[in-house]
């Protein structure tokens, strides 16, 4: 088994002391605050200990969020919670590669499905990450209606603003294709603007 | 609605105007570093930087900053000509031919003859990436600019470890160049064996490069951006430089190394 493997792994320490080493090493180079060490305290528990309190440090922020951590703020200690059922190769990879950089991190979600979780849980809650690609004709109807229903929009309403007739916009619903000059006309009505990226 | 995100080079441009004076003055550069606090650069293995006696990493207010001190045993067994130029010296030398060729590496000052202090940039190196991620996604302009300059310094050391991958805006960026400007040429760069590897149209396309018009500007300045104290150093460096200009394509280059072709 290596470090890098896709699937999710346990830790089961000490036998895998290697392997939590090597993921704390790349906790580390992506935060600015020193990590003095760590325990498991049980199988589903991981605690980071610091020296001091952070400061300003962005990346611990993420990392904490990522974890579901929970701070002691009298002793500086970090608890990573349900450690078993996170995939820490993922997260792993996905720490070394982004450094918990946002442009980066954004990045790698548009391009690995993968890290898309990751990247929902610390900008986009459980909503659909704006950055994301829509690739398909479904996908772009359903984030329209989705936006519809936000606005408590009725499809009376939405055909009358863009000028478009029901059993139009019912196909697009359901997922038929659409004319770009009525997609404009749609994504007008409910002040959505269009974004093409090389 | 069109993003305005911050390119590289905004990046790289952002940097030096903010540290324009301490990167002009070494004692403003070690205030800025006694100022600043130092961050563990890992735990326990990670990254490692071979030989090198002392690697440090300090949060300053203009960004992260990594000093590098060689170590005499790594100039002995790369068979370095001290006098001519320590591992330091040359790196910093190889960044002003950088900077005079319009080549993004990141921005470094020399401290003392054995210590460089550079940039430090959140961006994975090649080997991190084809481990962890996949193949890279190589922009042929820069690929072509990357190898003219790791052939013109004569680099020894372009491994995968040795330069950084931007995914985000799918450039390679060298990092390490100290090992360079030696009397013989340099060996194939690894990200050239695998762009040749990869993308076989690519690698004979003509390339309109800007950057060979300013290598035919560099060379009168040769002298002055890469001071070596050994003519023949010297000589071999111009020698490279004049091979450098008749080329037209990534394949001219991986030919100067195949010196069969």
């Amino acid at each position: 088994m290596t470090p890098f493997q896709k699937t999710p792994f346990k830790i089961s320490f000490p036998s895998d002391k290697e392997r939590l080493n090597l993921f704390m090493n790349t906790v580390q180079l992506c935060i600015q605050t020193p990590i003095d060490d760590w325990k498991m305290q049980d199988p589903n528990t991981l605690l980071l200990f610091f020296r001091t309190a952070p400061k300003r440090d962005k990346g611990l922020d993420f990392v904490t969020k990522l974890v579901d951590g929970t701070w002691n703020e009298k002793r500086n200690i970090l608890t990573f919670n349900n450690f078993k059922n996170i995939s820490w190769a993922q997260l792993m990879n996905f720490l070394m590669l982004s450094r918990l950089n946002e442009e980066n991190m954004k990045a790698l979600a548009k391009m690995d499905a993968q890290y898309r979780p990751f990247v929902r849980k610390l900008f986009g809650g459980e909503e659909r990450n704006t950055d994301e690609p829509l690739e398909t004709p479904e996908q772009v109807s359903r984030f329209i209606f989705s936006c519809v229903e936000k606005q408590n929009m009725t499809l009376r309403k939405l055909a009358d603003k863009s000028d478009l007739s029901q059993v139009s916009l019912s196909k697009f619903k359901t997922g038929n294709d659409i004319r770009l000059s009525s997609l404009l006309r749609i994504l007008k009505a409910l002040g959505l603007k269009i974004t093409i990226e090389k | 609605m069109w993003h305005s995100k911050i390119t590289l080079d905004k990046l790289f441009f952002i940097n030096y105007s903010l540290s324009m004076d301490f990167f002009k003055n070494p004692q403003k550069l070690k205030q800025l570093l006694e100022m600043s606090e130092e961050l563990p650069l890992a735990v326990q293995n990670y990254p490692s930087r071979g030989q090198t006696s002392i690697q440090k990493l300090y949060q300053t207010k203009y960004g992260k900053l990594f000093l590098k001190k060689v170590s005499d045993r790594n100039h002995q067994e790369c068979r370095i000509n001290v006098k001519s130029g320590t591992l330091a010296e040359r790196e910093s030398w190889a960044h002003q031919l950088a900077s005079a060729l319009g080549l993004n590496t990141p921005r470094m000052m020399l401290l003392d003859s054995l210590t460089t202090v550079q940039y430090w940039l959140d961006i994975p190196d090649a080997h991190h990436f084809i481990t962890d991620q996949g193949p890279l996604t190589f922009d042929s302009q820069n690929v072509f600019e990357c190898a003219c300059f790791d052939w013109l310094t004569g680099q020894i050391d372009r491994h995968d470890a040795n330069y950084l991958y931007d995914f985000v805006h799918q450039k390679i960026i060298l990092i390490d160049s100290a090992h360079a400007f030696l009397e013989w040429d340099g060996s194939l760069p690894h990200y050239l064996q695998i762009f040749e590897a990869s993308s076989l149209g690519a690698v004979s396309e003509k390339q309109y490069v800007p950057f060979l018009d300013k290598i035919g500007t560099v060379i009168s300045k040769l002298q002055e951006l890469v001071p070596l104290r050994s003519i023949a150093e010297q000589d071999a460096l111009h020698r490279r430089a004049h091979r450098l200009l008749n080329i037209k394509s990534i394949f001219d280059v991986i030919k100067f190394y195949r010196k069969s072709l």
